[in-house]
């Protein structure tokens, strides 16, 4: 059994598609990253999946039942992006008033969770005195209440510092050890690369790319850009290389060329090309990294470092 | 055992009982309620033409004078518990972690209509605890029939709940949630209770001026479908008469209290959060 499986899952608002027949499987035991730029449908998959928003067409399913089944979340955790929690209850009592709700004894492990998530002395605070950072303490916290057989994570790691953020990448590794499936989605893929299993990369309501952290590595060793400086100007219709000669992309600007590669020795096959027609002064290759992949992927035109800025800001 | 709406209503008294506002709300319960004990015994002491001072005439006269006042006070309160009970948690995300644990949209529901329920029950109780006390100051008590306006304020303060969670739980923001509670309020106050849509009704109905002057018999059930005019007609009854149109209007309050909840829980289970 998966633990999530989705089959031609779609949600439209109006003319807009949010999520175009999604086809998922997170294997059970498994640390899946769910990576999206932002706006890709990643929010509105996992509103479905917990059943809050319910399909255009297409089926969801969480550890073998339907979303539509609350029964179901009585064995999954759930951290979500825009979530809220009641200012004036305390954290006791948030961590009480889920455990309740799901069946669990907490007498005894309030404390200890608590002091899991890093909020050991706070517990009898009103949670409207709280920063963001601790609200999203709190929030990791009633989802780990009764050891859930599923975590579902929604950017649990945005608003945190990075000691906040390496702190939850550590629980999730621990929760995943003890057994338990961890779904985390993040538009930010170092946040992931360092603990998920598998990768699957959403990109306009659909999955562009699903591979383990290695395989996506491999990919990304190939590819590699090709830039050429020549005497005058460049004729860009002339280079007539494309994804089947290992070349997704040619673009010019001035005196140069720059080819994207898919594989290494297409590389030589464009110099090569560019050399027929122009001379060449210059040349330069650069490896591209896995940010610059999932950029690629992911397809918005924003750098792998614009993307690191904001996961400081967030 | 998974969730349950008792776990859900039991959290919902705990967190909005420390609401200042709503504690304000209930002090202000607690004063009118005192006051207008005080006045109308006043009134009653002062005037022994009229029957004299009992404590039926006492409570008749709280249920008669009071009722404009009364049905004010109750719907304003009734209503602010509970337009914000779902529209609330939807515009602060909480809901997300609610519905994120083992509870159906009906739990929700039923939990926080209950939970506010119990939150306006506890502010009558107290306003009349206290009304009592006032009572007992002029020394004639007619337990019963303090009872019975109890019973039927706290009934008709639920309605104004039930509509509440409805107005919160089919209204996707907060400020047009509270627009529309304040729209709830105005129209019975103003255009109902005052007789003008029933007017309106009846015209429309017999295309006749002069229905207007000698209504149909209809018309009292017509106007009694109101939840302040069937109160009213509850508080007028048990002094007089209990007659048709009394029994009418109380199948109406409960009419109030069971069917708002209701629609509500339908517009939310198959919307989207």
């Amino acid at each position: 059994m998966s633990a999530i499986e989705t089959a031609g899952l779609t949600k439209r608002y109006g003319r807009v598609t949010a999520v175009n027949s999604l086809d998922m499987t997170v294997e059970e035991g498994e640390i899946y990253g769910f990576l999206g730029p932002n706006g890709a449908g990643k929010t509105t998959t996992i509103d479905i999946l917990l059943g809050y928003t319910r399909p255009t067409s297409g089926s969801s399913e969480v550890l073998g039942r339907p979303s539509e089944d609350e029964s179901v979340r009585q064995r999954v955790g759930v951290m979500p992006e825009d979530f809220g929690l009641y200012q004036r209850l305390t954290a006791k009592e948030h961590v009480g008033f889920v455990a309740k709700s799901k069946g669990v004894k907490s007498e005894t492990d309030t404390e200890e969770i608590l002091e899991r998530v890093g909020l050991e002395g706070d517990g009898e605070r009103r949670v409207g005195g709280y920063s963001k950072g601790m609200k999203k303490r709190l929030l990791l916290a009633t989802a780990l209440v009764g050891e859930p057989d599923l975590l579902v994570l929604d950017e649990p790691t945005g608003g945190l510092d990075p000691n906040g953020a390496r702190r939850i990448r550590e629980i999730v590794k621990e929760e995943n050890e003890r057994g338990s499936t961890v779904f985390f989605s993040s538009h930010i893929l170092g946040q992931v690369e360092a603990v998920c299993d598998r990768v699957g990369i959403m990109r306009e309501g659909r999955t562009v790319a699903v591979d383990s952290i290695e395989g996506l590595r491999d990919g990304v060793d190939a590819a590699s850009r090709l830039t050429v400086t020549v005497d005058g100007e460049p004729d860009v219709s002339a280079f007539d290389l494309d994804t089947e000669d290992g070349v997704s992309e040619v673009s010019v600007e001035e005196d140069t060329v720059t080819f994207s590669c898919l594989r290494p020795e297409a590389k030589l096959d464009a110099l090569d090309a560019v050399r027929e027609r122009h001379d060449v002064r210059d040349f330069t290759t650069e490896e591209r990294s896995l940010d610059d992949l999932f950029a690629a992927y992911a397809g918005d035109g924003e750098g792998g470092e614009e993307r690191s800025h904001t996961e400081e800001e967030v | 055992m998974s969730g349950s709406w008792t776990t859900v209503a039991r959290k919902e008294f705990r967190d909005a009982g420390r609401s200042r506002s709503l504690w304000a709300l209930t002090a202000l319960m607690v004063l009118s309620v005192a006051v207008a004990v005080y006045i109308i015994g006043f009134l009653l002491s002062a005037a022994p033409e009229d029957g004299g001072m009992t404590g039926a005439a006492l409570v008749g006269g709280m249920a008669q004078q009071g009722r404009f006042f009364i049905t004010s006070l109750v719907s304003v309160l009734g209503l602010m518990v509970a337009y914000a009970s779902i529209v609330g948690e939807r515009s602060s995300g909480s809901l997300k972690l609610l519905l994120g644990l083992p509870y159906s949209r009906r739990d929700v529901i039923l939990g926080k209509f209950f939970g506010r329920a119990a939150v306006f029950a506890a502010a009558t109780v107290a306003a009349f605890i206290v009304g009592f006390l006032v009572l007992l100051s002029y020394g004639v008590v007619a337990p019963i029939d303090y009872l019975f306006l109890v019973l039927i304020t706290t009934v008709l303060g639920v309605a104004y709940v039930s509509v509440g969670v409805a107005v919160s739980a089919s209204i996707r923001t907060r400020s047009r949630a509270a627009a529309a509670a304040v729209g709830v309020f105005f129209f019975f106050k103003f255009l109902w209770d005052t007789s003008l849509i029933p007017r309106v009704v009846v015209y429309v109905a017999r295309r006749d001026m002069s229905a207007l002057t000698s209504p149909p018999g209809w018309y009292e059930y017509l106007v009694a479908l109101g939840p302040n005019v069937a109160y009213s007609n509850l508080a007028g009854g048990y002094v007089g008469s209990f007659g048709n149109v009394e029994m009418f209007s109380a199948a109406v309050l409960v009419g109030w209290v069971v069917v708002p909840v209701f629609l509500g829980w339908r517009v939310f289970e198959t919307g989207d959060l």
